[in-house]
């Protein structure tokens, strides 16, 4: 096999390509394989700089001490060591100052919080306001990708926490009123499905704004774990029965949003809107069977599918693989609470096996056969 | 040219595999379910044959695969896997009243013959893990040393399973040296290796967090230390200069670190009620420095290694 200086130097450019110049070349490229840490390096690279960090923040802590009087100075504190932060991480010292920047910087935003915009003075919707805004300026001052990730689904998450509770208290209980609640979390749900799909389904936006693309995915799958816990249950309705009815509606209509986009997201990664006129009748039958799969209503199971097909058609490893970790657990929440007993449920069980294995034998048939991949 | 990208990903293959998993999975969860509807009126027999049956079926299909196929590997494993449901529904149904360990015991016994004709590592593995999960179970209810207390039962369990995982480990680095075209050289050894450290770490932090301002047992934990730093020389030495693996060395350095950062928080003395912010700033910088040894020492091996 040729060396890359023999490759260039035979390329016939030679004053582009001079041996000084491929020397240099050489010499970076070795330095940059080098730079290459394996990812288990990088592991013991993050656990000390962040238990360094941690450290260091005691002792920042403990030099003030954690008082309310003191309050504004630890706020102070914090954002002097986000600046900290911010200039460090931006210097690209190295892996391990990196991560000591990263765990500083987010231990700077607590203090900030704590300082500043405590939820025990400020009502919720500030906090909320805040942590916009903080995420957005240090999306821009501070390039990082874990940075931007964890300040952009913090900011998120506090807004799904104003969301259900309003400026009341947080964590006892949703305190808006039924109809608001219900236009901010459908808006609120379809805002994060249609970013995920303006941030990942562009690849000239795809670059920049994946950490908020992630970050949603991460916002959207704990939102829909904790509806699975029934962590924001609908408890301020004075009619039980109006409750339940408030609590169907909204999961029907987040379902049938899911479903219009796995549906969209299937256009886009068969090829766009000039496959859809080629060949309708394969995006009829996708539509109809997301309309079987809505009637159903197994809920997180779609959002399961979405991100498993969002994460193939983008090859993105992560997204992928938590749509594989995701299916099962919702799949399994769904059978295990349908309203049957066991001997119909394993009938249901066994009829949906068969169902899947006919589809499975219809598409090899029908839609497939005239098509050949490497497998 | 992206949308080519797209369009020639593998959705064919991804969508048959997807589907078929999905669909037998569903069928299998559904004949779960049948059974569990129908446990109760099973006879105790009935109940027998179809566990006893299931292992039968496995091991006849592993055997129609044949045991040098993947698929036959596979279904052995299954088959193995499936003695341990055998051996529960008979404790249940006949109330043997034996032990977890007797059970994990007998299972691993059973199954021995299987693993020894395998020639498939994850067997290996999984006999290796019911070992382990019955030396756990062991010492709880131990009467060999007389009532255990719990620091001595973590003491015992961690220091038998360092013995019985590094002998694994010693047996696989001997078995390596023969041309075994089975035998796994890589993540197996790191799993085993694993398997090794984290008691012998386990056991070293205990002794250093319980047993260090005890009058009666303080030389247990700067004995332990010692024992612990010829045992990650001795390994460092080995999979630095006769075998170089660097994931293993990274497993050996970040249990020393970690073992490290314990002994230093010990030295001063975190467990008194108001820490100073010197204690805080020289612990910080005691990490720094541990974990920052550990990274060079690693970079310099890697280095040293791609130049050879």
């Amino acid at each position: 096999m040729k060396s890359l200086k023999e490759l260039c130097l035979n390329s016939g450019n030679e004053e582009s390509f001079n041996p000084e110049r491929l020397h240099r070349l050489e010499e970076m490229l070795i330095e940059d394989h080098r730079s290459d840490l394996p990812w288990y390096l990088r592991i013991i690279i993050g656990i000390g700089a962040w238990l360094a960090a941690c450290f260091f923040l005691g002792f920042a802590i403990t030099l003030i001490g954690w008082q309310d009087e003191h309050q504004t100075t630890i706020g102070i504190i914090g954002v002097v060591l986000l600046i900290i932060a911010v200039v460090v991480g931006r210097k690209k010292v190295g892996l391990f100052f990196d991560q000591c920047a990263l765990a500083v910087s987010l231990a700077g935003q607590a203090m900030i919080y704590y300082g500043f915009v405590n939820e025990q003075y400020h009502p919720l919707a500030t906090v909320v306001i805040f942590s916009l805004v903080l995420a957005a300026v240090l999306y821009i001052a501070y390039p990082s990708f874990l940075s931007r990730l964890m300040t952009c689904f913090f900011a998120l998450q506090i807004t799904t926490l104003w969301i259900y509770a309003g400026n009341g208290e947080p964590f006892s209980g949703p305190q808006r009123m039924a109809s608001h609640l219900s236009e901010l979390v459908l808006g609120y749900w379809a805002f994060h499905l249609a970013t995920i799909c303006w941030c990942f389904l562009n690849p000239r936006r795809s670059t920049l704004f994946a950490p908020l693309g992630y970050a949603l995915i991460a916002s959207l799958t704990t939102w829909q774990v904790e509806n699975l816990s029934n962590i924001w249950s609908i408890t301020s309705m004075s009619n039980s029965y109006d409750a339940a009815m408030f609590a169907l509606a909204l999961f029907w209509a987040k379902t049938v949003l899911i479903a219009l986009t796995i549906f969209g997201v299937s256009i886009w990664a068969a090829g766009g809107l000039s496959v859809l006129r080629e060949k309708p009748l394969l995006f009829i039958g996708l539509a109809l069977t997301l309309a079987v799969l809505v009637w159903l209503g197994p809920g997180g199971v779609l959002l399961a599918l979405l991100f498993m097909l969002l994460g193939f058609s983008l090859q993105s490893r992560v997204i992928f693989i938590l749509g594989l970790i995701l299916f099962p657990i919702f799949l399994s929440n769904y059978y295990y609470n349908l309203s049957l007993d066991l001997l119909v449920k394993s009938i249901v069980l066994i009829g949906s096996g068969l169902a899947m294995l006919l589809l499975r034998t219809g598409l090899k048939r029908w839609v497939f056969a005239d098509l050949k991949e490497a497998i | 040219m992206e949308l080519q990208v797209r369009r020639d990903l593998p959705w064919k293959s991804w969508l048959d595999r997807g589907l078929l998993s999905l669909g037998v999975v569903l069928i299998l969860a559904g004949i779960g379910y049948f059974f569990a509807h129908n446990w109760d009126h099973l006879t105790d027999n009935d109940k027998l044959a179809l566990s006893g049956g299931a292992v039968l079926v496995s091991f006849v299909g592993a055997t129609w695969a044949g045991l040098n196929q993947f698929l036959g590997k596979l279904l052995l494993l299954v088959a193995s896997a499936l003695v341990g449901v055998y051996i529960a529904v008979f404790g249940q149904i006949y109330q043997t009243g034996a032990d977890s360990y007797e059970l994990f015991t007998g299972w691993a016994f059973l199954i021995f013959p299987w693993v020894a004709l395998s020639r498939f590592m994850p067997l290996w593995i999984m006999w290796l893990g019911l070992l382990n999960m019955a030396l756990g179970f062991y010492w709880p209810i131990s009467s060999f040393w007389g009532a255990l207390d719990s620091w001595d039962v973590f003491r015992h369990e961690t220091i038998s399973l360092l013995l019985l995982n590094g002998l694994a480990l010693l047996l696989s680095e001997i078995a390596r040296r023969w041309p075994i075209s089975w035998f796994d050289r890589g993540w197996s050894t790191l799993i085993l290796l694993l398997a090794t450290i984290i008691p012998a770490s386990l056991e070293t932090i205990g002794e250093i967090l319980y047993t260090w301002d005890s009058s009666s047992s303080s030389k247990s934990a700067f004995i332990a230390c010692i024992c612990f730093a010829a045992f990650i020389i001795g390994l460092g030495f080995y999979y630095s200069r006769l075998r170089y693996s660097l994931p293993a060395l990274a497993i050996m350095t970040l249990s020393v670190c970690t073992v490290l950062t314990f002994l230093s928080i010990r030295f001063l003395d975190f467990d008194q009620p108001h820490l100073d912010a010197g204690i805080w700033l020289i612990a910080g910088l005691m990490v720094l420095a541990i974990f920052g040894s550990g990274v060079y020492f690693l970079r310099t091996q890697r280095l040293s290694h791609q130049q050879d």
